[in-house]
């Protein structure tokens, strides 16, 4: 314990780190109030925008779908696209209304029909689910994996009913913030330079050559590493989403929504998890310092192998965006590092990704969610990268 | 306790840092002689546990140290030579990491801190963050460290660089203190850290260590080679460039130059006792200020 004390002490309770802290906290509240406040333009079209979302809140109404439909054509044909008319919306809120009721009624008919475009191994829509399952019944093959998957699938949405529309403007701002692009610029980065330092700084002070010889330098010490690491990301991810959680409300005062169905949300639609939006933020940030730990011990092990700490953050980042690298390069290379891309770091912060969707994976006959799946490949690479500080520790030498 | 080094090789790529070095140390102090660049930080560091060797072994009472592990390490009490602190601890704050990482319990750390800093004149600035030291205090708090667990073993490394005249005496008075149960080996190139204290004295060069021997020793074999002589400046700017020169004093408008031979190097030399630095000198061949 006294150890570790002392750990955190030079990783993050020391005045230049509690400074880098202290930016960051205020640059995330400002970010919080950028995403939310400058997407309405002012506080006035909010209060006009929420006056409008929560006169027409409650179940599906198609003749409300019709009006915004039409006003949403009308701006297309206008202003040439999606984005066009997101800008537009930002100083109209009669506008933004109908791009989200627009948007909500485009979730209404995915809800039954599924997407105009599907992916075969991740059916989506009600009635498409259905009539899949139908052939498979036809086949005998109701035994199979597809047919189990599609079974819970179709159970859970049956059971989360058709999306209903509801004023989650904020909620919606907000999970964009915590997106994986955000989450890793905002959060990875900052933090992938806080802990970069937890060995190099050993052997840039030559304080190695004193921990090496002392009686806890090769066992307790990487312990107390390890738990340092752990506490400066979890610090730094509290600190990320505190401050986009305060800058998002806190202007407008209000929390309205937090108790509604996550399906609520744009980017949840399909989403399999039956919980509220609050509770999700809640499993979002629980979710994401998991992730961030692990990261943390990952850089831990890098730090131990390496001599300078802005090698080890450079390697972090380039771990960190190994999705993107991957995805840049031909299908027949993507197609072998699928693995990587599916459980990259850039995908499993994106709690959109990882929870917002259908995707599952077929582990010896068992559907396994992707959000379980995440977490089993994170929990065995923390693992593993844990062993590799011990091992590393125990091997290491001065020169 | 008995430490024993039985032919420690050390290789950096193709460099050959130690060659078949043997040494054998019970209880006492310990000298390690030798300049700078002739591999006894290498050694040091093995022994310590800190660099493995490409070759040999390390024995603690018999047993291989690879195989004592925590047990050698609790024993141990190292001061490096370039070791710098976290400069946003204060003195205290980095004894007492350093003492949690020797597994002391915190009365013993807080007894073993107020009782060091006494020894190392540090009392009162233990409170001062480590940035603001000086190079001697820095020193001194490298001391305490290495002293912190009652080490059994005490390896120091260039301990005096950077100490005053009155800080050094101190020191020796220390380390002289603590050796009498325990094995301390200290590595140096100034003689008179170990001059008087030193039990034995081995001295290394280019890598290979000479035989482990009391300063007496080492001085009674320089008996008739150090010689006095007197000669004027200009002849001394050429003298110096093929004799090994321990002293040169002013006397008048000649200078009186204490020089090692073997032979006596002119007819007025006047041959002198030699001391241990003499036998340094002479060990490494020192001519025009430089190793042979």
């Amino acid at each position: 314990m006294t150890l570790f004390k002392f750990e955190l002490r030079k990783l993050l309770l020391n005045k230049r780190n509690a400074i880098i802290m202290a930016v960051l906290l205020v640059s995330y509240c400002a970010i919080g109030v950028g995403m939310s406040v400058f997407s309405f333009g002012s506080i006035d079209n909010y209060n006009t925008y929420s006056a409008m979302a929560n006169a027409a809140a409650g179940p599906y109404n198609e003749e409300q779908a019709q009006i915004s439909n039409a006003a949403y054509d009308a701006a297309l044909d206008r202003y040439g696209n999606a984005d066009g008319i997101a800008h537009i919306a930002m100083e109209d809120p009669q506008l933004k209304f109908d791009v989200a009721y627009h948007d909500y009624s485009t979730t209404v008919d995915e809800y039954w029909n599924g997407p105009e475009t599907q992916d075969l191994a991740n059916l989506k829509g009600i009635y498409p689910i259905q009539d899949r399952m139908a052939v498979l019944e036809a086949d005998g093959a109701t035994d199979s994996y597809e047919y189990r998957k599609l079974s819970n699938q179709l159970e859970t949405e049956l059971a989360a009913g058709e999306p209903e529309f509801h004023n989650v403007a904020l909620w919606d701002s907000l999970i964009s913030t915590w997106g994986g692009m955000m989450t890793s610029i905002l959060l990875f980065f900052p933090m992938s330079f806080l802990i970069a330092s937890v060995y190099t700084k050993e052997k840039t002070t030559g304080m190695d050559n004193i921990i090496l010889s002392s009686k806890h330098g090769q066992r307790q010490i990487v312990l107390a590493k390890i738990a340092a690491t752990a506490v400066t990301c979890a610090t730094t991810a509290l600190a990320f989403f505190a401050g986009t959680f305060a800058g998002t409300f806190i202007p407008f005062g209000t929390l309205g929504g937090i108790g509604l169905p996550l399906k609520t949300l744009s980017s949840f639609a399909n989403t399999q998890l039956v919980m509220s939006i609050g509770g999700f933020a809640a499993l979002s940030i629980v979710w994401v310092i998991f992730v961030a730990v692990v990261y943390g011990i990952i850089m831990a092990l890098l730090s131990s192998k390496m001599k300078n700490q802005a090698a080890v953050f450079g390697i972090g980042i380039l771990l960190l965006m190994s999705n993107l690298l991957i995805e840049s390069m031909g299908t027949s290379i993507i197609a072998l590092l699928e693995p990587i891309i599916k459980f990259g770091f850039l995908k499993t912060i994106n709690v959109s990704t990882i929870f917002g969707g259908v995707t599952t994976f077929n582990v010896f006959g068992m559907v396994v969610p992707y959000s379980i799946m995440a977490l089993i490949v994170m929990t065995v690479l923390g693992i593993l990268a844990f062993i590799g500080v011990r091992i590393s520790q125990k091997y290491r030498t001065i020169a | 306790m008995k430490i024993e080094m039985n032919g420690i090789y050390k290789n950096f790529g193709k460099k050959e840092v130690l060659q078949n070095v043997n040494l054998s140390m019970g209880n006492g102090l310990y000298g390690l002689l030798g300049p700078n660049g002739a591999g006894k930080t290498t050694l040091i560091r093995i022994l310590a546990g800190v660099m493995r060797s490409t070759k040999g072994e390390v024995l603690i009472d018999g047993v291989n140290r690879e195989t004592c592990g925590e047990v050698f390490r609790s024993k141990v009490g190292y001061l490096p030579q370039d070791v710098d602190f976290y400069d946003d601890f204060t003195g205290l704050e980095y004894l007492q990491y350093v003492a949690a990482l020797k597994g002391l319990s915190p009365i013993q750390t807080t007894e073993k801190i107020q009782e060091l800093a006494d020894k190392v004149s540090l009392t009162n600035d233990l409170s001062r963050r480590c940035i603001t030291y000086s190079g001697g205090m820095k020193r001194r708090l490298g001391i305490a460290q290495a002293l912190l667990n009652d080490p059994e073993i005490l390896i120091l490394d260039e301990p005096t660089a950077g100490l005053d005249p009155h800080e050094r005496i101190k020191f020796r008075n220390i380390v002289s203190a603590f050796s009498k149960d325990r094995t301390v080996l200290l590595s140096t190139h100034i003689v008179s850290d170990v001059d008087s204290i030193a039990r034995e004295v081995v001295m290394m060069k280019n890598g290979q260590v000479g035989d482990m021997q009391s300063s007496k020793h080492f001085i009674a074999n320089m008996n008739g080679k150090v010689w006095e002589m007197m000669m004027d400046a200009g002849e001394l700017v050429e003298f110096q460039k093929t004799a090994v020169i321990s002293n040169v004093f002013p006397v008048g408008d000649n200078v009186n130059v204490r020089v090692i031979s073997e032979q006596k190097p002119s007819a007025d030399a006047i041959c002198k006792e030699p001391n241990l630095e003499d036998a340094y000198l002479y060990m490494f061949n020192y001519k025009g200020g430089k190793v042979a």
